[in-house]
């Protein structure tokens, strides 16, 4: 599938993040981010669906438990998927990433965001290669 | 109103995120150079990736915990890194950082895990 394909054409530039579901738009991570903690008081992005999506960085993207990814480019990487992922450090807790929970990526283009998280996740990232 | 893109940025509370997105729109460039933070609070949440002897005097990293793991990310790949903020020789002298990550080879991270408690005693 083609950026075309994914009307990317018909993307429109965010204005407004306080939103559960984003359609069609180009996002900056950090506006999402941002717009949550003035929202909620919380850092941990929750429960917020992007259908059809362009989300920016530069970002390092936490994904927790409950986010599904579902025909997403995730970015350019130059056919290694290892430049999109950052190891942590520690096993206990990272620092600087956005941590999403429950959150749904349903054909969104990932632009400039890294990927960090647990093992299993970042192991699952890297079979993306080798299925293309 | 503060230049972001000043060569010398002092006394002030700078979200980095606003930082990148200021030197982009000047330069192009998706890294900043030579510049130096003096006596700045300076806001994430970002990753950023010290490069080229980046110099760090009397800074705060924020709360790490107790440990300096919590505050590090190692880039899996050799050759590009994506999503983190990329400074090449920038100073940063009593600066203090929140929400905000590092990124490097191996030698950055032992740098950075041998700082020592600021309330060890002498």
């Amino acid at each position: 599938m083609t950026l075309t394909n994914r009307k990317a054409a018909a993307r429109t530039l965010a204005t407004d993040y306080k939103q559960k579901t984003f359609k069609d738009k180009n996002l900056l991570l950090f506006e999402v981010f941002r717009a949550n903690l003035e929202q909620t008081g919380e850092v941990t992005v929750k429960g917020v669906s992007f259908i059809n999506c362009q989300i920016e960085g530069p970002a390092v993207m936490l994904p927790l438990s409950g986010c599904k990814f579902d025909d997403c480019n995730f970015g350019i990487t130059h056919g290694d998927m290892r430049t999109l992922i950052l190891y942590p450090a520690s096993t206990e807790r990272v620092t600087g990433a956005v941590p999403m929970l429950d959150c749904v990526f349903e054909a969104v283009d990932f632009f400039s965001v890294g990927f960090t998280g647990q093992k299993p996740f970042l192991d699952s990232m890297l079979e993306i290669e080798s299925r293309a | 109103m503060m230049d972001l893109n000043a060569d010398v940025i002092e006394n002030a509370t700078v979200r980095l995120h606003d930082l990148f997105y200021a030197n982009f729109d000047k330069t192009g460039l998706m890294y900043l150079t030579g510049r130096t933070f003096r006596n700045c609070r300076l806001d994430g949440p970002v990753v950023m990736m010290p490069m080229q002897n980046c110099y760090f005097e009397r800074c705060d990293f924020g709360d790490s915990g107790g440990d300096m793991h919590n505050m590090l990310f190692r880039p899996l790949s050799p050759t590009q890194v994506t999503g983190a903020i990329v400074m090449v020789a920038c100073r940063f002298i009593n600066c203090t950082f929140y929400a905000v990550g590092f990124a490097g080879d191996e030698d950055f991270a032992k740098s950075m895990i041998d700082i020592p408690y600021r309330d060890e005693p002498a």
